[in-house]
């Protein structure tokens, strides 16, 4: 199978779980093109039972380079504190522009960009675990497979994300009742 | 089961996940558990604001840029120079580049040091079409040691290995288990050398791993040639052509266990 046949079809998939990840546009576009790169570089037609995994587990480990480059890990924000502590301070830079953190999450007037705030703030491996589960529909196994770890920490990371998300939906709902 | 195992197991609940056992026993406990009945409401109505959200789309611009590169990568590349420079690229996967070219100046940086880098190899590879190959078989051979690369099929069976190649070669190599001669056979796979694409038979013997490259000869007059032994960069190869097809076997085994291993497999493949 032809590299372009096999896994340009899957282009907006690797985009979107990318955008998931940086929570930037051109960040987002950089890890793509070099998950394209390496993907290109290593493909030799095997890959063909599931491209779709191959390019989205390639697409997450370019994300992780990248996060390294960056040095980011310490900057990752926790959503529970920031939840817990609306003083809490969080590194400013890792987050989108126009802004996304739970309090200006929370603060939101229209639901959709609420939520996609609250999953942006989910701290990484929450995060990738919930988009590979709900945007991309994949089974706990291929989790497991694409973020290299047992299916059972897929399950724990799950509910943990949602428990997160969860906790700060009712939040957001009990400030709109008192205003 | 308590609340405490549910508030993991609800979602592999919610996720379709469960075994047939630990759902039923989960559906008994939302049955007789308020609270987490509550809780699995809750989570179903979070799942639904969730999978509302829009999808990001690729950008045309990013998708252009990737068709580009690819189109620019395509192995089928007319321009003669380039097409000469590919394979040694492709012998260094570490070192080599595949940038795509944008609007930004870094990108531009990389690409011209892509370029750079090319015109290097092309020097570099002057002395011949001998050794830019050798280093293709190093690389194959070198790719197929890494982690489970080292076969596409995996089998000791060569009634599966030959069908196997049939399927995605044209032409198919002979394929022989020789584990009585003391070179069992470990698997096949497919590989890219000199501009075709190749069969990779892989045979073990004691510890070490043999690469066996065949693909057609490109002038059926070619005819027939001897096993001859070289090495390059501290790996041995022998080169053999017989029936309209090439043979490159390539292993980090002394020049005698190699043409060992081309004599019986020769003998084994003849009669």
């Amino acid at each position: 199978m032809q590299f372009s046949d096999a896994v340009l079809p899957y282009l907006d998939d690797a985009y979107d779980l990318a955008r998931w990840l940086t929570r930037d546009r051109n960040d987002a576009e950089d890890v793509v093109q070099e998950a394209y790169s390496r993907a290109f570089k290593f493909f030799d037609g095997s890959k063909s039972t599931n491209p779709r995994a191959w390019i989205l587990t390639i697409v997450r480990n370019s994300f992780y380079t990248w996060l390294k480059d960056k040095r980011a890990h310490e900057a990752e924000p926790l959503l529970e504190d920031a939840v817990g502590h609306p003083d809490s301070p969080y590194e400013p830079e890792l987050w989108d522009p126009d802004q996304i953190s739970p309090e200006t999450a929370l603060s939101r007037k229209d639901d959709d960009n609420a939520v996609r705030m609250l999953i942006e703030a989910l701290p990484v491996q929450f995060r990738e675990a919930l988009v590979l589960r709900e945007f991309d529909e994949l089974s706990y196994q291929e989790i497991a497979e694409i973020t290299a770890v047992p299916i059972g920490t897929v399950m724990s990371r799950l509910a943990r994300a949602r428990r997160l998300l969860q906790t700060a939906w009712q939040e957001r709902q009990k400030r709109e009742c008192d205003v | 089961m308590s609340c405490a195992d549910m508030t993991v197991l609800l979602h592999g609940m919610l996720d379709g996940e469960l075994d047939v056992v630990n759902a039923v026993r989960c559906e008994e406990h939302l049955e007789n558990c308020p609270a987490c009945a509550e809780e699995y409401r809750k989570q179903k109505e979070l799942r639904v604001a969730i999978r509302r959200l829009p999808k990001a789309v690729a950008s045309e611009q990013l998708r252009q840029r990737i068709q580009d590169a690819i189109a620019s990568e395509a192995p089928s590349q007319p321009n003669p120079q380039v097409a000469s420079a590919a394979p040694v690229l492709a012998l260094a996967p570490k070192q080599r580049r595949w940038r795509l070219p944008t609007a930004t100046p870094w990108w531009g940086a990389a690409f011209s040091m892509a370029a750079l880098a090319a015109s290097l190899v092309v020097f570099i590879a002057a002395p011949g079409d001998q050794t830019i190959l050798q280093r293709e078989l190093i690389a194959g051979h070198v790719r197929s040691l890494q982690a489970n690369h080292l076969t596409d099929v995996t089998t000791s069976d060569q009634h599966t290995v030959k069908p196997w190649f049939n399927t995605k070669l044209d032409v198919a190599p002979p394929v022989v288990d020789l584990a009585g001669q003391g070179f069992p056979l470990v698997g096949g796979r497919l590989d890219y050398l000199d501009n075709h694409v190749a069969a990779a038979l892989v045979y073990r013997h004691q510890k070490h791993v043999i690469n066996l490259f065949v693909w057609p000869a490109a002038d059926a007059g070619d005819g027939e040639a001897e096993p001859q032994i070289s090495s390059f960069q501290g790996y041995n190869f022998c080169h053999w052509r017989r029936s309209g097809m090439n043979f490159w076997a390539v292993s980090d085994l002394n020049a005698a266990g190699l043409e060992e291993f081309e004599r019986v497999y020769t003998k084994e493949t003849s009669s």
